[in-house]
């Protein structure tokens, strides 16, 4: 009889005190002595996190992910298309009443544009949606098949 | 008195087969005793069978083990008669396996609901901690019994395998042993950043073993991708290891370290305890409980930089030291958790379940 069995019939010491009651706060302050000291470089378990998320997320879903935040920006960039953003500023005298004047004189025309414009956005938009789903859906699958492949 | 047990899935190694297999020598002393479950490894096909092979005719009770979902075998469980007894050994929150594996994160969802649809049906519901049964009892269970993991330290009493001893006595320093599978919820990544930690700048020497299956693909690949990226040619993913080789890492081990954020119970941890091996963990779910103060037990807060100061605590031995005391301290520990008789207790509440009390003594 060996292992286990052997070391439970050992007798057990008693210790002096219960080890664990400061120790934790001991082992936070040693950490803090360490990055006063300079032993430990500055955000070191920070870039760590880092690493690890990178790995997490690399590949064809880093890629995905890129694609979502691109498609949302050119979302937002159709949201925001507006006549009250096209400015009338001039650096002449007048010239910013000439712009206003201009303004209102082809507002209609400009409104026209704009709503055409808008609703090519929001087709574009919901183009995107339907691109990124169906890219989500490759990337699981892609993912599917390559927890099938053996891991070496 | 026949008693019959199911579980999801039948699997070497693993902690809730390990526990009905311990509660299955106990039942057969008493009557007729099988093990079932939905899915059986190779390994252990001489001691548990497919659950289609469960009789039909009622049983004197049944008891399920329950820690993930699984439908069908809810369905069976509905369709029975006989008094059924809960044992419940946590489903991990899904949240932990959705960036990582889909179908598994499902499954713990559903493992939670068919929980919530066999509620009526329970007679007697146990946790094998407080955690779990504060658990249950949030689902709606009532008069929820604690009765703690039987955890088989035989498996341990067993000749060392020589190859994991000699590779383990040729480290040039401290080796920290994992126990337990490569998964999201065990966060072996934080065990790899807090090594890192340790050997650049603590203890240049010291080695890490992690013991335990890789089921969850994409995760174990990129625990692994960090290892390689960070250079630690001394950590050893030693996979599903044999009792042999567990026994030797126990042996040769310098401490048990775990940084996982999700346990019912941690076999590993009373393991370790019982070989006298220093345990560093973090205050996560089971794990207060049930090392009560005989291990380190860091916060969630805190980084793998403490974890790291406190592995190099626990690896250095001498009069006085944290690490002695903390053997001396999880050896008592160990030896409460052996006195609690987890079959024991177990049996008395079997023995409520089916109505039987002492005559069910008489009767077998």
């Amino acid at each position: 009889m060996g292992g286990a069995e052997a070391l439970r019939s050992q007798p057990v010491p008693e210790p002096d005190v219960t080890p664990v009651d400061d120790l934790v706060a001991q082992l936070r302050a040693r950490v803090d002595e360490r990055r006063a000291a300079g032993e430990y470089p500055e955000g070191l378990e920070e870039n760590l996190d880092l690493h690890f998320h990178h790995i997490a997320t690399r590949g064809v879903r880093d890629r995905l992910e890129r694609l979502r935040e691109a498609l949302e920006a050119a979302d937002a960039a159709g949201r925001a298309l507006s006549a009250a953003r096209i400015d009338t500023v001039s650096g002449k005298a007048g010239g910013a009443v000439v712009h206003r004047a201009v303004a209102r004189l082809v507002g209609r025309q400009v409104e026209g544009a704009l709503t055409q414009v808008r609703e090519y956005a929001d087709a574009l938009a919901e183009a995107h949606r339907a691109l990124l789903l169906a890219y989500a859906d490759l990337v699981s699958q892609v993912d599917d098949l390559r927890d099938r492949l053996p891991s070496e | 008195m026949t008693v019959h047990q199911i579980v999801v899935a039948a699997a070497p190694h693993d902690a809730v087969t390990n526990h009905a297999l311990v509660l299955r020598d106990a039942l057969r002393r008493r009557g007729p005793s099988e093990l079932f479950a939905r899915f059986v490894h190779d390994d252990l096909a001489g001691d548990a069978r497919p659950l289609a092979a469960l009789p039909t005719d009622p049983v004197d009770a049944l008891v399920v083990h329950a820690s993930i979902g699984e439908m069908t075998l809810t369905e069976v469980l509905l369709n029975r008669s006989e008094p059924l007894v809960l044992v419940y050994h946590n489903i991990t929150p899904p949240e932990f396996f959705d960036p990582w594996d889909a179908r598994v994160a499902g499954e713990l969802r559903q493992g939670r609901e068919e929980l919530a649809v066999l509620r009526d049906r329970v007679a007697v519901a146990l946790g094998v901690s407080e955690f779990n049964a504060a658990e249950l009892r949030g689902l709606g269970f009532a008069d929820v019994g604690v009765v703690p993991l039987a955890v088989p330290l035989g498996r341990l009493d067993v000749e060392p395998d020589p190859g994991a001893a000699d590779r383990l006595a040729a480290a040039g320093g401290p080796v920290f042993l994992s126990v337990g599978q490569v998964l999201p919820h065990k966060r072996p990544d934080f065990l790899l950043r807090a090594f890192h930690i340790l050997r650049t700048y603590l203890a240049p020497g010291s080695g890490l073993v992690l013991a335990g299956a890789e089921r969850s693909p994409r995760y174990a690949r990129a625990v692994h991708q960090l290892a390689a990226e960070l250079a630690l040619p001394d950590v050893w993913f030693a996979g599903d290891v044999s009792d042999s080789v567990l026994a030797a890492l126990y042996r040769g081990a310098t401490a048990l370290v775990t940084a996982s954020e999700h346990e019912g119970f941690c076999a590993p941890v009373v393991e370790a305890m019982t070989v006298g091996l220093p345990v560093v963990a973090r205050r996560f779910a089971a794990l207060p409980e049930t090392l009560d103060g005989a291990g380190i037990l860091l916060e969630a807060a805190d980084g793998p930089a403490v974890f790291a100061e406190a592995m190099l605590a626990a690896s250095e031995a001498g009069p006085g030291s944290v690490r002695d005391a903390l053997v001396a301290a999880g050896q008592r520990r160990a030896m409460e958790l052996a006195a609690a008789d987890p079959v024991g207790s177990f049996l008395d509440a079997l023995d409520g379940a089916i109505g039987a009390g002492a005559g069910a003594g008489a009767a077998s």
